[in-house]
């Protein structure tokens, strides 16, 4: 069975429908990576599944409870949170004032403090540094970090590597590989396909809303997912 | 659509003309002690619509309006006192003085917002009732009489009055209607739904809201100045009266805000109200809070948005911003 | 002298001032809500103040502990019934829904109470003055200032802090954010709500005790309030003192020059400072 499953989902904002009938499923500790350009719904979609976007129509599972009309806060404390896109950081409180805030879902699990700053050494050392002052690339580790904080059985990242510079994108890559040994499912959402289809065992590329392409990464080939990214079979 | 959108405004200029002309024959039907009441009616409700005008048009909220009626009314007996000229002729100055008071302050005001602005206007008001009431030049706290009506027929007086109330009226439906569907109306209507979008279009932001606040706080003095010559007496504490604030809120919430429609509605609640109420004081004044508590927990668009969108009917609904808030939620989605 | 005197008093019941703002400029700071029925609460504080009094052991001082209790809880329940329904991107269904508020309240209380004036009755207390650096000063008035800054002060630390300090920060920086690590920001609302209460209703008490209310004086505690606020630039934590400050002086000597003046000066003051520096007295000296 898998532990985040989506069915038909469809999101509103106002009279305008920016995700039509999308379905996916994640199992228990698996990388999954949804692609698609600016615009394409990504962000709406992991909006809506988290809790955070209410004007929506179809199904969310998670962990066998259908959470689709329960509140962000209940969401993140069952064990499903997100990485938001552009971090989103408490700007005026310290580093680890932001990773504490992480904790008050108060679910218990492997991630504590210490974890967070043994897997992001640079941010341990900028612990009372105001959030607000580092560098993107910093802000993303605290953010992930304090997404960590509330021990998610599945962890969704908006856009991890938007802005920020090709060895950071890496660096925090490689800690996917470190958070998913925990048994962490993870969802990344990119418009980065190599990097994103690198990290995940399965990949959605969505288009126009709907998904318009999905298969495990190994058996997809690029001009497949070229195509499902811009569109082209039906220009 | 265009059909509905060509033939509309020559259906209200219709509707205006009927009016108009019911307005017009009132005097020779009605009698004075009525249409006294009718002329405080008229200006309530002028003053209510000004302050929908600006709270649900132009996206300025005040707390203060009190200030531009007392304002409106002191600049007429005074200049008519002074000057002995006839108060039914230089009128407009009422709105004038109000209109420039406004264009004085709005540069500090409006560097603040919503509860913040709002407020400020009423400590603005506050100054200005302590300053009246502490110069006997200015009547100090017993207030000024209009002198000049004292020496004309009292008929003529009331029909005068009421003709003013009426046309106060008139321009608060039929005006409100043909400024919202104005290039002014749809510059306001931008500013307000987001101002973001409106100056990417092309909107100084700014002075689209400083024109907005000028004209309703204008008008507000112009009734104002109306609703205190059928009185005859003004005086500090009840020109700049904050209680003005509770009854316009209550008649535009009740009603419904940022529509022509919901004021009349709330106008009408009010003064039943009033009639009903009017033994119990303090009682009567709490039921409109109450009222405006449940008004904004079940229908923050009030009665008339709850007829609006449960029966469809728009009568003079000009807000062709919905489609503008669609299109604006559209570019919010794709980024 | 005198003169000096009228200053050090003005400091005096300006502490008193920013603390009459410090539950508007809280609540603001945290949820971006303004209560305009914020300066009525103050007046009903004073009230069940009045009604607390005769059962309140040791001193009279001490009734302000359980009217800041109730307080607390009153302002949760004003949070969680009422003003969490109407929250949104538009401000003005919760600035209505508070102005309905203030107008039931205050007519509530003429009704049930009359529209007497009242105060608090602190015994010898009010009376009590010494000598300090040949300045005659009152008991009561420094006893209030002490208050007003050890409230300040605590508020502070407990927001820099406590756990749920630090949630009630992480909430006003990013309300939808917190939602992501597990937090409700309502039930933060109901707690920041029902702080700003409490701190308003110890204010309302320490007014009542100093000098005297009617119910109609809800309005100018709100403007007081809202002045504080303004003038201490939106939100910053000690420039609301100052904010207190600067309208405490200006009401005392203003009232030496001209007795007959009540508040006006102090709002003249305020529309001045609006006009110099937009951004208040702390956003001259931050950034």
């Amino acid at each position: 069975m898998s532990l985040l499953r989506v069915e038909n989902l469809d999101v509103f904002y106002g009279d305008f429908q920016a995700v039509r009938g999308v379905s996916l499923a994640v199992d228990e500790g698996r990388t999954v990576a949804i692609i698609g350009a600016n615009g394409a719904g990504k962000s709406t979609l992991l909006n809506a599944i988290v809790g955070l976007h209410p004007q929506k129509r179809g199904k969310v599972v998670f962990a066998g409870a259908d959470v689709t009309s329960n509140r962000a806060d209940a969401i993140a404390r069952a064990g499903m949170t997100m990485v938001p896109e552009g971090r989103r950081l408490f700007g005026t409180l310290t580093v680890e004032d932001n990773l504490r805030v992480g904790a008050a879902a108060g679910r218990k699990g492997p991630w504590t403090l210490g974890e967070v700053y043994r897997l992001f050494p640079r941010i341990g050392e900028l612990r009372h540094m105001p959030a607000a002052s580092l560098s993107g690339g910093q802000q993303q580790m605290v953010a992930i970090g304090r997404a960590l904080m509330t021990n998610p059985r599945i962890l969704l990242c908006d856009e991890i590597s938007l802005g920020l510079a090709p060895k950071i994108i890496l660096d925090i890559y490689r800690c996917f590989e470190a958070i998913s040994a925990t048994g962490v499912s993870i969802v990344v959402i990119e418009q980065n396909v190599g990097q994103a289809c690198a990290a995940a065992q399965y990949a959605y590329c969505m288009l126009e809303g709907k998904v318009s392409l999905e298969g495990p990464t190994a058996d997809l080939s690029m001009e497949a997912i070229t195509a499902a990214y811009f569109g082209l079979d039906h220009a | 659509m265009t059909r509905l959108l060509l033939k509309r405004p020559t259906l209200v200029a219709a509707a205006a003309v009927v009016a108009a002309a019911l307005v017009i024959a009132t005097p020779w039907f009605v009698a004075e002690g009525d249409m006294r009441l009718m002329i405080e009616i008229f200006a309530v409700f002028a003053f209510a619509q000004g302050w929908n005008f600006l709270a649900g048009y132009v996206g300025i909220m005040s707390f203060g309006q009190q200030l531009f009626i007392g304002l409106g009314a002191y600049c007429l007996f005074l200049a008519s006192n002074w000057t002995g000229l006839n108060p039914f002729l230089i009128l407009p100055l009422a709105f004038v003085f109000s209109a420039g008071f406004a264009a004085m302050i709005s540069p500090f005001i409006f560097r603040l917002r919503d509860a913040y602005l709002a407020i400020s206007i009423w400590v603005i008001a506050e100054i200005v009732r302590s300053f009246i009431s502490q110069r006997d030049w200015l009547g100090s706290v017993s207030g000024l009489p209009l002198v000049a009506t004292r020496e004309m027929a009292r008929s003529v007086v009331a029909t005068s009055t009421f003709y003013y109330a009426g046309a106060l009226a008139l321009i608060s439906v039929f005006g409100l209607y043909y400024l919202s569907i104005s290039r002014l109306g749809l510059a306001l209507a931008a500013v307000r739904d987001n101002e973001e979008t409106a100056s990417a279009i092309g909107i100084n932001v700014w002075w689209t809201r400083f024109f907005g606040f000028v004209l309703g706080s204008g008008f507000t003095g112009l009734a104002g100045a109306v609703y205190y010559m059928s009185v005859f007496h003004v005086e500090p504490g009840g020109a700049f009266d904050p209680n003005w604030m509770v009854i316009m809120l209550f008649i535009v919430i009740i009603g419904g805000v940022g529509t022509i429609e919901g004021p009349i509605i709330g106008t009408a609640i009010y003064f039943l109200f009033r009639a009903w109420f009017a033994g119990t004081g303090n009682l009567y004044l709490m039921m409109l809070g109450a009222a405006a508590v449940l008004v904004m927990l079940i229908s923050p668009s009030g009665i008339w948005g709850i007829v609006k969108s449960k029966l469809g009917i728009d009568l003079l609904g000009a807000r062709r911003a919905s489609g503008l808030e669609a299109s604006s939620k559209k570019t919010r989605t794709a980024s | 002298m005198i003169w000096v005197e009228t200053i050090v008093n003005g400091l005096l019941l300006g502490g008193l001032y920013a603390l009459v703002g410090l539950g508007l400029g809280f609540a603001f700071g945290v949820m971006r809500i303004v209560n305009v029925a914020q300066g009525d609460f103050i007046v009903a504080a004073a009230f069940l103040g009045v009604f607390l009094l005769p059962w309140t052991p040791v001193h009279p001082l001490l009734v302000i502990i359980p009217v800041a209790i109730a307080a607390f809880g009153i302002g949760m329940l004003l949070q969680w019934l009422l003003i969490n329904r109407v929250l949104g991107h538009d401000q003005i269904p919760q600035i209505l829904l508070t102005f309905g508020l203030a107008i039931v309240l205050r007519n509530g209380m003429v009704e049930l109470f009359g529209a007497n004036t009242r105060s608090i009755n602190v015994g010898d207390l009010r009376f009590m003055g010494f000598d300090f650096l040949g300045l005659k000063l009152g008991v009561l008035p420094v006893l209030i200032l002490a208050i007003a800054v050890f409230l300040f002060a605590t508020l502070h630390l407990w927001l820099r802090k406590s756990d749920m300090g630090r949630l009630i920060r992480a909430t006003a920086d990013d309300h939808r954010i917190v939602q992501l690590c597990g937090v409700n920001f309502r039930s933060i609302y109901a707690v920041a709500m029902g702080l700003a209460m409490a701190l308003s209703a110890v204010a309302g008490i320490l007014l009542a005790m100093r000098g005297s209310f009617t119910p109609y004086s809800g309005a100018d505690r709100l403007l007081i309030a809202f002045e504080v606020v303004v003038i201490g630039g939106l939100g910053s934590f000690w420039g609301m003192f100052l904010g207190g400050m600067v309208l405490g002086v200006a009401q005392l000597v203003a009232l030496k020059l001209d007795p007959a003046s009540g508040l006006m000066y102090g709002h003249i003051v305020f529309i001045l400072i609006l006009i110099m520096s937009p951004s208040g007295l702390a956003g001259a000296f931050r950034r």
